[in-house]
């Protein structure tokens, strides 16, 4: 029957050493996940009980079991190969209880053995197979650092280094031992361990006592290397094995477009974040989940065009950071200061400058973070839609930004202007509050308190700031009344009575200004019917209308005018003739708080469908679609580091031969109509929102 | 414990002394050496039972002391703190 003799050519001396070295191993894991948990519990206490405790761990044991996050589109070669470490790991460590079980319990105290015949045949298959995946996961991650070169990792090498090293190392012992036990015993079992046999063939010729002399060095070296992986978990990336899933189950699991809102913010005497106590337990243990994959990169517009914002990297410092604090090293640490005496806030390099070396006294805000970085976000979340982990990065950057604005009132320039506009006439220009409906007596659109019966209306339009005072955005409200006007929608809109959503203010860091705006415009749509569906034409008012105004007791149904078109086209009410596409059509881009915020993919593409017979997909688009640089109240500051963001974007769309560039959001018009006038493309490439480009439809069928 | 002015946070952390981490500390690795010498037992004398009760209070006292330390501050390394640099 086969089987093997557990512990062969192992002394009692090595086995002594080897309950000693478990000892280490509990103490110095123990240790570590206890200053990070001490770290964490710095934080502020959440404001309750945490939600849905069994969603959140469904969803925590599918994304760490089934790698739902890491095999994702455009990602699977590194979701294959963490999957095969993964499995391979969790496969050997159960393997290995599975022999301590038949050595020191089974067998002692029942005088039992279940680890022959079948079940052993099965079982060695099993970690055959297993080990080998292990092996060939990490293979293909020593190719993907050392081979491909990544710049993503150029700067985790040595780190890199360490953990693939012991893992591997870990790995091939394991083999090692199997093979040199099966030639120097000559095992008649030998061909079920069928990854270590052919090397036991080999080392068929070779002399017994040799052979076993091997394992003894083999076998303390594979325990050595246990003990030292097992103490590097708490203080390198290894530690995202139990705080990445932890990061996840603790995920938001309010909507995911709302900013958590500041309560009794008339009684706070402290606003966001300035110090690591400031943030929640919760958010501390974002930190110290990254698996350092650099995946938050791919579509960040800040990192791909050379600004210094790099979420990865803002995540690492203030991880590092923090473990400093704890008396923890996280990882080799390079120099803040880069090799060229730039400081990291002034690099504009395409990749990451380095890990982080605070000082020895640090400030969050200034040493760790520089306030540059946090003002460079456009807070378009594709950092966070491709989080394996979901750590959850606008919001840290946001709270950051709060205590910034609100405490220390230290802001671009840019912004001063933009917070009194607001104040002074609710919108972020200087346009005064009573010019807001002009665009729409020219176009015979109704204000909702010239209305005689507002019950009778189907609709609100929110037409937003940028379609109310802007020329270019007005001619896209004018396109989508015109739409209203042919499917004979009845709608009016708040007009001189619509004050600015505050989702400048609110990703400005400004909450108190945001929660100013917000409850003036709830009065009043209250006033009118809560119960009325609202269209808005700008993504960011769609968001903050949908998602944030229930913080203050707004509930409205709200949706986006490519959705409400979309209705209207399938219903029938807006009869469009079938789309022919012209030339080469237009390039869609998804705007990033209706896509990425609000899962908006398919009306928009739908409607140009219908409308123009089809569109042009870039290749970033949908969830991994990249921002046009406005989002964040960026569009009201200058684009002083780095390249344009909106230029970027616009080249690729331009680069699909289309002859213009669809979108869903007013700012992106804006950003993508300077950028055609600075690209010198304006002759022969449009920028169009899809109101107009359904309306013009429209137009030419009558 | 918490701190009576902190609800909910971990109490402030200040430099331990030996004599402050001695007790809960000493306890744990009595723990440590007593499965270290049960496994000992269970090897050497050729005990077998003994092996696995050893190894469960080599790893429940080994976690325990690793536990006890970093709870009362004790540092691997010297940390980084925050403060102003002025």
């Amino acid at each position: 029957m086969p089987t093997r003799p557990i512990g062969w050519n192992v002394s009692e001396v090595a086995f002594g050493v080897m309950y000693v070295l478990v000892a280490v191993q509990a103490l110095l894991l123990a240790y570590g996940g206890t200053r990070r948990y001490v770290m964490w519990r710095r934080g502020r206490p959440l404001s309750g009980p945490l939600d849905r405790v069994g969603e959140r761990a469904r969803h925590a044991l599918a994304v760490t079991f089934l790698h739902r996050r890491l095999l994702r589109p455009g990602y699977l070669y590194s979701g294959l190969m963490h999957l095969f470490i993964f499995w391979g790991f969790v496969v050997l460590f159960i393997g290995t209880l599975i022999v301590l079980l038949e050595a020191d319990i089974v067998r002692p105290y029942f005088g039992l053995s279940f680890y022959q015949g079948t079940f052993y045949v099965v079982y060695k298959l099993v970690i055959n197979l297993f080990g080998l995946l292990f092996l060939v996961g990490l293979l293909m991650a020593v190719y993907r650092r050392y081979g491909q070169q990544l710049p993503r990792f150029r700067r985790s090498l040595s780190d890199d280094a360490i953990v693939l090293g012991l893992l591997l190392f870990l790995g091939l012992t394991g083999f090692l031992l199997q093979a040199l036990r099966l030639a120097a015993t000559h095992d008649s079992a030998a061909p079920i361990h069928w990854v270590s046999y052919p090397v036991a063939l080999a080392l068929g010729g070779v002399d017994p006592a040799v052979l076993t002399g091997a394992h003894a060095v083999t076998w303390w070296s594979h325990m050595l290397a246990n003990t030292a992986l097992l103490v590097y978990i708490p203080v390198s990336k290894l530690a995202h094995i139990f705080t990445g899933p932890a990061n996840v189950f603790l995920r938001a699991t309010d909507p995911k477009a709302a900013l958590n809102t500041i309560a009794n913010i008339e009684e706070q005497e402290h606003f966001g974040v300035a110090k690591l106590e400031d943030f929640s337990w919760k958010q501390l243990v974002n930190f110290d989940a990254c698996m350092r994959c650099g995946r938050c990169l791919d579509f960040c517009p800040t990192f791909n065009t050379g600004k210094p914002l790099k979420p990865r990297q803002l995540i690492v410092e203030i991880g590092a950071y923090m473990n400093r604090q704890a008396g923890l090293l996280a990882g080799p640490a390079g120099p803040r200061i880069d090799e060229a005496g730039v400081r990291g806030s002034e690099l504009t390099a395409a990749d990451e400058p380095s890990l982080v070396q605070v000082p020895v006294i640090a400030n969050l805000i200034g040493d760790v973070v520089s306030e540059d970085e946090l003002w460079d976000c456009t807070t378009c979340r594709a950092c966070m839609e491709q989080c394996p982990v979901q750590i959850e990065h606008v919001p840290l950057i946001v709270e950051m930004r709060r205590n910034l604005v609100l405490e220390q009132s230290k802001f671009p320039q840019e912004l001063v202007t933009l917070f009194n506009n607001l104040e002074r006439n609710a919108n972020p220009y200087s346009f005064p509050a009573s010019t807001r409906a002009e665009w729409a007596a020219a176009a015979g659109v109704q204000e909702l308190a010239q209305v005689a019966d507002p019950s009778s209306l189907e609709v609100i339009y929110w037409v937003g700031c940028m379609s109310s005072f802007d020329a270019r955005g007005q001619r896209v409200a004018t396109a989508l009344a015109k739409i209203f006007a042919a499917a004979e929608v009845r709608f009016a809109i708040l007009g001189r009575e619509e004050g600015c959503s505050g989702d400048p203010a609110r990703r400005a860091g400004n909450e108190y200004l945001f929660q100013l705006l917000a409850q003036a415009n709830i009065e009043r749509l209250n006033h009118y019917s809560s119960e009325k569906r609202i269209v808005a034409s700008c993504p960011h008012c769609f968001n903050t209308l949908k998602n944030e105004y229930p913080q203050l007791g707004g509930n409205y149904e709200v949706i986006h005018h490519s959705q409400f078109i979309q209705e209207l086209i399938s219903s029938g009410r807006l009869k469009v003739a079938p789309g022919v596409l012209e030339g080469n059509g237009f390039a869609y881009h998804d705007p990033c708080y209706l896509g990425r915020y609000n899962e908006v993919y398919d009306a928009p593409r739908d409607v140009m469908q219908s409308v123009a017979g089809g569109f042009a997909e870039m290749p970033r688009c949908r969830d991994r679609g990249f921002c046009c640089g406005a989002g964040g109240a960026r569009a009201f500051m200058e684009e002083k580091r780095g390249t344009r963001i909106s230029h970027n974007r616009l080249n690729e769309a331009i680069d699909t031969r289309a002859d213009g560039v669809a979108v869903a959001c007013p700012f992106c018009v804006t950003m993508f109509e300077d950028g055609v006038r600075a690209l010198n493309v304006e002759e022969r490439f449009a920028v169009k929102d899809i109101a107009e480009i359904v309306a013009a439809a429209l137009g030419s069928e009558s | 414990m918490r701190a009576a002015n902190s609800p909910g946070r971990a109490p402030e952390l200040v430099g331990a002394t030996i004599a402050a981490v001695l007790l809960e500390a000493v306890l744990a690795a009595l723990l440590t050496l007593v499965g270290i010498g049960l496994t000992s037992a269970g090897v050497f004398a050729h005990v077998p039972q003994a092996v696995a009760p050893g190894a469960l209070l080599t790893l429940v006292g080994g976690g325990w002391l690793g536990n006890a330390l970093a709870r009362r501050d004790v540092r691997l390394f010297p940390g980084t703190r925050e403060g102003s640099k002025d």
